[in-house]
């Protein structure tokens, strides 16, 4: 598949309420092409609605979510058909097998010849082994591998992952963090959310913490390390206070 | 992309899932044919007005299973975020809600087609002349009750008591569609086009195509969070 320009994200003063309850107060966010994004923040910190409100899934109470400067609420099938989002929950259904749950996504998202697209994105994320089993007979681990090829089946540019590490063992984590290493090209954008400091500074170029619905930390990786996961510490200490 | 494409593609995959599990169609229909066997026993033999009785009798059974299997096809997208997973796609909105009621639709028509012959043997009913009638009834009556039920399954899908929201939601709406089936079913029993059977028709014709284009607006907002 061809691919098109690359596309950066804008959050411009965007928040979201659920009820009384405010998930996103006011962030303001650029990412642009190339860039490998970890989003860090306790629980409750609005991670997960910022994802979906990148992806389109939540719609903002205020402000305006853009990819290459088109309203991502508004944006036509093209816009939506660069991102691919993986969800703590696997998007999966459960009673058909790999192959078909893969092939149902490659159709969806239009692509040319669903069965290679599939078997392909199968091979790519080491799942070809489970091809003809049910997901409800797969292990965790591998359901998440099956889940990620279903959300890269259309090469996606923009890569949004939510706590993509959840219930992987050391090996499949590591694994991984490689294909996430490999994905980060410069004309693509790889943000996920996770809750391992260490895992958030060793792969990803840039740290965003999330603290209360706000950003209240923003910077490149490549520094200190140390000093931002204790900056992150305190980060969280002070919102286990709140 | 078109609309028809992906929203048949999403109703095949319906399709294939409810072939591995026969969870919407052993259940539905197992319920109508309790509904309706046990209607047989109750039934007047004789008399007038047994035509509107088994018509009514009819819908009763055709809403229950048209709200059972609607709530189970939209259940099974809230199982692992699946929604979610239709939503992040291309495809657009009205196609995934285009796919949902083509799959509701073809589980309701199935079974249908299965419990109306028996109803009328089960019942004694003689419908030769009206035959035509009682189908294109049962066609608008279920597209119109099937396009209100998928529109609100999809919103009582995140709710906690989905099961028992639905019927609350369809219930009312689905007052003027049930009236006009009933009486176009009675006349489809009868063997007779009455005075008010074009009337009613052209009722169930405006419902459809009203709920329809209510259904494939708003859809992209029920489904937003």
């Amino acid at each position: 598949m061809e691919r098109p320009p690359a596309l950066g994200i804008r959050l411009k003063a965007v928040s979201k309420a659920f009820g009384a309850q405010l998930a996103l107060a006011g962030v303001d966010l650029e990412v642009l092409p190339g860039s490998y994004v970890a989003v860090m923040g306790a629980n409750g910190a609005g991670k997960t609605t910022m994802l979906k409100v990148i992806s389109g899934l939540a719609a903002p109470t205020s402000g305006s979510v853009t990819i290459a400067g088109i309203e991502m609420r508004k944006a036509g099938p093209k816009l939506r058909a660069q991102v691919g989002f993986v969800s703590h929950e696997t998007m999966l259904y459960a009673d058909l097998t790999t192959r078909e749950n893969l092939r149902f996504h490659a159709k969806l998202f239009g692509l040319p010849h669903p069965k290679d697209a599939a078997e392909r994105a199968a091979e790519r994320l080491d799942v070809a082994h489970v091809l003809d089993k049910p997901v409800r007979s797969l292990s965790r681990g591998t359901r998440q591998r099956v889940a990620l090829a279903r959300a890269l089946i259309h090469d996606p540019s923009v890569i949004l992952l939510d706590e993509p590490y959840t219930g992987l063992d050391e090996a499949a984590a590591a694994s991984l963090s490689q294909l996430l290493e490999l994905l980060a090209t410069p004309e693509r954008i790889v943000m996920l959310t996770l809750h391992d400091v260490v895992r958030a500074l060793s792969g990803p170029r840039r740290l965003l913490v999330l603290s209360g619905g706000r950003v209240a930390l923003d910077e490149a990786t490549d520094g200190s390390t140390d000093a931002m996961a204790e900056t992150y510490l305190d980060l969280l200490r002070a919102e286990a206070r709140r | 992309m078109s609309w028809l494409s992906p929203a048949l593609t999403i109703a095949g995959k319906d399709l294939r899932l409810e072939m591995k599990t026969r969870d919407v169609i052993a259940s539905v229909g197992l319920f109508v044919l309790l509904v309706v066997v046990t209607a047989s026993f109750a039934f007047p033999t004789g008399g007038d007005g047994r035509e509107g009785v088994a018509a009514g009798v009819l819908w009763m059974s055709f809403l229950f299973a048209a709200l059972l299997g609607m709530g189970r096809s939209m259940a099974i997208e809230k199982e692992d975020a699946c929604l979610d997973g239709l939503l992040v796609s291309p495809a657009p909105r009205e196609a995934v809600f285009l796919g949902k009621l083509f799959t509701n639709l073809g589980f309701t028509f199935a079974v249908e087609l299965v419990i109306l012959p028996v109803f009328v043997i089960l019942l004694q009913l003689r419908p030769t002349g009206g035959a035509l009638l009682l189908l294109l009834a049962t066609f608008l009556g279920t597209l119109g009750l099937v396009t209100v039920g998928t529109l609100f399954a999809a919103m009582a899908v995140n709710t906690r008591g989905r099961e028992a929201i639905l019927p609350l939601l369809v219930m009312p709406v689905s007052i003027p569609i049930m009236v006009a089936a009933v009486k176009v079913s009675e006349a489809g029993f009868a063997g007779t086009w009455g005075s008010g059977t074009t009337s009613w028709l052209l009722l169930m014709l405006g419902y459809d195509a009203l709920f329809l284009l209510v259904a494939l607006v708003t859809f992209q907002y029920v489904t937003e969070e």
